[in-house]
């Protein structure tokens, strides 16, 4: 297991014990990100306590032990990508849409 | 009152130490020489906040306390990601995609670069007409 802390911040890489599924053993691994923050203010005459923690878990490969190979097959989420390029090309556009609106602003200007 | 502070931030750790694999893996299904094991994403949040106003510390050692208010919330969710698929043969990973989520996304994504460069048309035609006029 990998782990890295950073404040409130842990970034965990886990894995599992090889689990036998069929022909093959597989170890599956994922990783863990938590944000996590508590804090007390005991006195008097009050007292005051407040707490969160968010946790997002991720499927990120699979090790599978299969006739004597051992292979890692990544685990990818396939509408995020897609969601997440679609995004990119929405801001890309975006941008080149307000630059070419400056261009074409500028050369109107100069002709007027 | 220290006691339950104390309660209430190791259930956060615990929480917080409890997320593993098992959260997204889940338990192999066989069906004849073929085995399937779901894959999934998992994100989960809470929040809690407590106050204790008018506390007093008697000589015995207990607390009076006076007006207690609080609240707290929990959420998350899951959503599918993949499948893994082992037969004697081989064992693969086939990603589940959602095309509702990514037609949804398809379409505005098309109405934002219709957005974008319908004033930049217009304007190339404005200069189109000043440059002919």
């Amino acid at each position: 297991m990998w782990k890295t802390e950073l404040g409130p911040f842990r970034y965990r890489v886990v894995r599992s014990e090889p689990v036998q599924a069929g022909t093959s053993r597989l170890t599956m691994i994922a990783r863990v990100i938590s944000y996590t923050r508590r804090r007390a203010t005991i006195g008097q005459p009050s007292i005051q306590m407040q707490g969160a923690q968010f946790v997002d878990v991720v499927p990120v490969a699979v090790v599978s032990a299969q006739r004597g190979w051992r292979r890692l097959m990544p685990v990818i989420d396939l509408t995020r990508l897609i969601v997440g390029a679609l995004a990119g090309v929405c801001l890309a556009s975006y941008i080149a849409s307000r630059a070419a609106g400056r261009s074409l602003d500028a050369r109107a200007s100069l002709e007027e | 009152m220290k006691d339950s502070v104390n309660r209430l931030f190791d259930l956060f750790e615990a929480k917080k130490d409890a997320a593993s694999w098992k959260a997204v893996f889940g338990a192999p299904q066989t069906e004849g020489d073929t085995t399937i094991i779901p894959v999934a994403s998992v994100t989960y949040g809470m929040g809690l906040g407590i106050g204790v106003s008018g506390v007093e510390q008697e000589d015995d050692g207990d607390e009076d306390t006076g007006q207690v208010g609080g609240g707290g919330g929990v959420g998350g969710f899951s959503k599918p990601v993949a499948v893994i698929v082992v037969t004697p043969e081989r064992t693969t990973v086939r990603p589940v995609l959602d095309r509702s989520k990514v037609i949804m996304a398809g379409m505005f994504t098309a109405g934002w670069i219709v957005f974008c460069w319908t004033s930049v048309i217009n304007k190339a035609i404005k200069l189109r007409q000043l440059k002919q006029g």
